[in-house]
């Protein structure tokens, strides 16, 4: 048996090195302004994007046989990068992609850049930029970034989010990717239909979350008169407050359960429901919550 | 108003509500009134020949309804046998079929989590028709559905 096995193996490793052998490298860079904004696409393979101290934008990695090139146009102010598919067809052709191999794009680019990354399958990774604005769109890819960008905006549709870095608003939608936020924002919004929303930050102003049936956690300190808005069908919500609350509080279901350490919970003594109105502290900030079947817990941490 | 205000003020419609003043004497008086043999046997004699009428129209009513019904009974009677939940189910594994022999594999599973959604919150809105929110996440499930729309024409 071990003698069947070992040129198997061999053969196998064989044909993935020349897979990998097939990419061709990539080597490129150009002179940019500080807050140059760049806009990147690439179907499959990854996107990483670090941020330096530099007024420059060097591209490596390797291109995946099939495409048709790297394609990199603009000036200083603005700059294309995309790997371009065969043929003449959309960029999300599922055709003309299914066609390429993964393209590996390794990214340097100043700091206070504005990037705008649209993938089908690909991972996207961005580390210490923190310009204006980060915009990430992605299929299945997974979409992970540190980045002390001013705003994030990101739609992924069956891909993870994983945030983290500073800054001053976040806005994530997908349908099925789970979205987990560990960062301080002052405004965050999220949306999802069955993902799971988790969210961790030390002070909070504004944070609104929907999911049809995935869960939404949140672990924060609601500043002043913060606005909480959270609403699911089935997914169960969770919110813990850190430090001292002091909010007017309205949660209802219809068929969940409802778990507070903060006010009482009602039940009608006729028809379905629980619901808790209750203020506390100076009752400035407002959180409000609703389920039809999902549980709800408001703790004090 | 604030939207939030709004809620509270539609939460508040649907508890009990008491009266802005005491209906029971009046319930009483009227009560006392219809029960005085004069009045019931006039009442009683003015409503014959309407209640004839009723029933009459009544009698042929579910006469024809359960004549129609007979002749449906064997087309239909499979499906009866069925539970909606059990259709529902059926039709979304047919909808996935679908999709997968015709649309994009890559937002293919997209599409079934939006359609069980959309069928789930559809029900669950039945439900609780009072549900603001709850059409707040139809309306966003829409969203995304037009959004993928839009990248399967961009795929095609």
């Amino acid at each position: 048996m071990k003698t069947m096995t070992l040129p198997l193996v061999s053969l196998l490793l064989l044909g993935a090195g020349s897979t990998a052998l097939a990419g061709t490298p990539i080597n490129q860079s150009r002179d940019v302004d500080a807050s140059v904004r760049i806009e990147i696409s690439n179907v499959r393979g990854s996107v990483t994007v670090s941020g330096w101290d530099q007024n420059r934008v060097e591209i490596t990695g390797t291109l995946g046989s099939g495409s048709k090139g790297l394609r990199v146009e603009g000036n200083g102010s603005r700059l294309e990068i995309e790997v371009e598919k065969p043929g003449s067809s959309g960029w999300f052709n599922w055709g003309s992609s299914s066609k390429m191999d993964d393209s590996t794009l390794d990214i340097r680019a100043p700091r206070g850049a504005e990037l705008h990354i649209d993938t089908v399958s690909a991972e996207v990774t961005v580390s210490e930029i923190a310009g204006r604005l980060l915009d990430v769109n992605s299929i299945s890819g997974k979409i992970r970034l540190d980045s002390a960008a001013r705003e994030l905006e990101i739609g992924s549709i069956s891909g993870s989010v994983e945030l983290k870095g500073n800054g001053e608003r976040v806005q994530v939608d997908t349908i099925s990717g789970d979205i987990e936020f560990s960062a301080n924002r002052d405004r965050l919004k999220f949306e999802t239909v069955s993902g799971n929303i988790t969210v961790s930050t030390e002070t909070y102003r504004e944070f609104s979350a929907s999911s049809v049936s995935g869960d939404i956690n949140l672990r924060g300190k609601p500043v002043g008169d913060a606005r909480i808005d959270t609403e699911t069908m089935s997914g169960d919500i969770r919110i813990e407050a850190v430090g001292e609350l002091s909010a007017r509080i309205e949660a209802e279901t219809f068929s969940g359960r409802i778990r507070s350490d903060f006010g009482k919970v009602q039940e009608p003594d006729h028809g379905p429901g629980r619901s808790i109105d209750a203020t506390v502290g100076d009752g400035k900030a407002r959180l409000s919550i609703d389920t039809f079947s999902g549980d709800i817990s408001i703790r004090r941490d | 108003m604030t939207d939030f205000e709004l809620r509270r003020q539609l939460r508040e419609l649907r508890g009990p509500r008491q009266p802005e003043r005491d209906l029971w004497p009046q319930i009483a008086r009227r009560l006392s009134a219809d029960f005085q043999p004069a009045a019931v046997t006039v009442r009683r004699r003015a409503r014959w020949p309407l209640a004839i009428a009723a029933g009459l129209v009544m009698a042929v009513s579910v006469g024809l309804f359960s004549l129609s019904l007979h002749d449906r009974v064997g087309s239909v009677a499979s499906e009866d046998a069925t539970l909606p939940s059990e259709l529902n189910a059926r039709h979304q594994i047919q909808r996935a079929r679908e999709l997968a022999a015709s649309g994009d594999p890559r937002l293919v599973s997209a599409e079934v989590v939006l359609d069980v959604a959309s069928s789930e919150l559809d029900h669950a809105l039945a439900q609780q028709p009072d549900a603001i929110f709850l059409v707040g996440l139809i309306n966003r499930t829409h969203a995304q559905r037009r959004k993928l729309a839009r990248l399967g024409l961009d795929a095609s």
